[in-house]
């Protein structure tokens, strides 16, 4: 386009004859004035006395205006090629600034045509992707893409070249050459060339850290999720186990209110059985005694069970739990048409342990057993045995009811579900 | 056994009536004389206006508890044996009670039989001397004799809130 001189010597000779507006009327006048000239000069005086001939005196006149407007039009011309000049010179300025904000952007920049195969990328984008230019110039930018986003590219470069550019910012997942995906958000419209677009710009943002950072917080936040719950879960067992302490206090305040009336009535009846002369007043009264001090059992056993203690590591009799925890629950056991069968072995040396939580575990596993049963066991039984095996002490519960669905399996341990039935007695009061 | 008079008097503290009325009615059998208190109150009122033998006393009272009548008794009257009768089952208790002076710790309820043992041996170390000031080897906590550089101001004990004053 510029410094071209064949081309530029063309148009100025084009130009002085054919271009100009003005051409026809001053090719007109410079015949027509010379003409006029000789016409007139045959009668005016002035050429006689110089003596030039008029036909000359013509000629001159035209050459002279020949020459002038010759060279009003190199002046034109001159101004003319001087304004291209000063255009180019700005597109080639824009076409710098073009080059430096395509090189120096920080974000990937690229051009590819219609059918998708790329036409030029910046740096970043080379080095974000570790291609070679020669080698990403081969691609395609379908090519790039994993195959569940081409769909999505083909509409996004169709909508481009229909309104020449892209309505809402896209993202993809560009593999790299050591195979790994870079995520991008893309924002292209279409370049023109010649006033026709021929290919697609994009400017394309690396949002992986952006991404992994989202995922992150997924991970952090399901982790987070899961930590409420176990701490929501954790808390309903405390809640649990702060309903069974206020269920231990009642019990022990209950458990303390009966021992007045209990020790009235044992103590009356103690009375009139050293009185009573009469044989069967005297069975009754005995039977009335042998009755408190029985309800007087209950209620120490209670009591005991009951009461807040810290663990203690001593020697206890397992086989005296057992008997305090059948004590405990015999009633109960009786209206549930349950045999307890138990199969002490005599003389068993003590244990080290807490008598109260082996207590609460015995209880335990006797409630389960309890609950356990359904309607089809007719012959209800639960066994306890201890044994004595190479200096060990073995404990056997075992009863033939279903046994326990797998799904309870898990949630064994936990306190909260064995003494449904006592939280139930003493909500009905 | 039965009706065998004897010379003791015991006062029995049970808040409870039913309680209260059967171990006076078995230790009367047993041929003591026996005096009821239903509080803590009445129980120092009696206790500042006559000598008893011994005293059984409940711990769980309204107003004036067993621990706090123990606490007055072995400073003002600390000849005269006291043994607990209570509901409070704990090992802690019975600690503090025997530490304050009690000679015996029964827990309810017990059996009547227990009571009168319990009442017959008390009195059998009282009339041997075991709970005499002296025996003891210790100078009784009274009035009369302020320990050394200590200053009393003279109380007219009354029901025994005074005391607690010192």
């Amino acid at each position: 386009m510029v410094g071209d001189k064949g081309l530029n010597l063309g148009r100025i000779v084009r130009g002085l004859f054919w271009e100009s507006k003005g051409l026809k009327l001053e090719i007109a006048l410079v015949f027509l004035i010379p003409g006029f000239i000789y016409f007139l000069a045959g009668d005016l005086r002035f050429s006689h006395s110089l003596s030039i001939d008029r036909s000359l005196m013509a000629l001159i006149t035209m050459v002279i205006m020949m020459l002038w407007f010759i060279y009003r039009r190199v002046a034109e011309l001159q101004r003319e090629i001087a304004q291209r000049q000063e255009i180019e010179l700005m597109l080639k300025e824009i076409e710098e600034r073009y080059r430096a904000l395509f090189d120096r952007s920080l974000d990937l920049v690229f051009v590819h045509g219609f059918n998708g195969k790329f036409l030029d990328a910046n740096n970043v984008m080379l080095n974000c992707l570790g291609y070679t230019r020669e080698e990403l110039l081969s691609f395609s930018f379908l090519d790039l893409l994993p195959d569940d986003e081409k769909e999505l590219a083909k509409q996004v470069q169709a909508e481009i070249i229909k309104t020449s550019q892209q309505k809402e910012i896209a993202q993809f997942r560009i593999r790299r050459k050591d195979g790994e995906y870079v995520d991008i958000e893309v924002a292209a419209s279409t370049v023109v060339q010649w006033g026709k677009p021929y290919a697609i710009q994009g400017v394309a943002l690396n949002i992986s850290e952006r991404v992994k950072a989202g995922e992150n917080l997924l991970s952090m936040n399901e982790k987070l999720r899961q930590a409420v719950d176990r701490i929501r879960t954790s808390q309903e067992q405390l809640l649990q186990s702060e309903k069974l302490a206020a269920v231990g206090q009642l019990i022990s305040g209950v458990a303390h209110e009966l021992n007045n009336p209990l020790m009235a009535i044992s103590g009356y009846a103690e009375m009139f059985s050293h009185s009573i002369k009469d044989e069967t007043e005297r069975r009754y009264v005995l039977s009335l005694n042998k009755q408190s001090e029985r309800a007087i059992g209950i209620v120490r056993n209670l009591l005991s069970f009951a009461r807040k203690q810290e663990a203690e590591n001593i020697p206890i009799s397992v086989n005296e739990v057992i008997n305090s925890v059948v004590a405990l629950r015999i009633y109960e056991l009786k209206l549930d048409n349950i045999n307890v069968e138990t199969d002490l072995y005599p003389n068993l040396p003590p244990v080290i342990g807490d008598f109260q939580r082996l207590q609460q575990v015995f209880l335990n596993l006797l409630i389960n057993s309890e609950q356990a049963f359904d309607e089809s066991v007719n012959d209800r039984k639960v066994s306890i045995r201890t044994e004595l095996i190479d200096g060990k002490v073995e404990i056997h519960f075992s009863d033939n009811g279903s046994g326990f669905p797998k799904i309870c399996r898990d949630e064994f341990s936990n306190p909260s579900l064995l003494p449904r039935r006592l939280a139930r007695e003493l909500a009905s009061g | 056994m039965e009706d065998e008079k004897r010379n003791e008097t015991i006062l029995v503290v049970d808040d409870d009536r039913s309680v209260r009325e059967v171990i006076c009615a078995s230790l009367k059998k047993e041929g003591y004389s026996v005096v009821p208190a239903e509080n803590g109150k009445e129980a120092m009122d009696m206790i500042t206006r006559r000598a008893f033998d011994m005293v059984f006393l409940d711990i769980r009272m309204p107003g004036f508890n067993g621990k706090d009548i123990l606490t007055l008794m072995g400073i003002s009257h600390p000849e005269m044996p006291v043994a607990m009768l209570t509901a409070v089952i704990s090992p802690e208790v019975e600690q503090e009670v025997l530490k304050l002076g009690a000679v015996a710790y029964l827990k309810k309820p017990c059996s009547l039989h227990e009571i009168a043992q319990t009442a017959e041996d008390v009195l059998a170390r009282k009339s041997r001397g075991e709970f005499a000031v002296h025996a003891e080897g210790k100078e009784p906590e009274t009035l009369d004799a302020p320990p050394e550089g200590k200053q009393y101001t003279e109380t007219n004990i009354d029901f025994g809130e005074e005391v607690l004053g010192i």
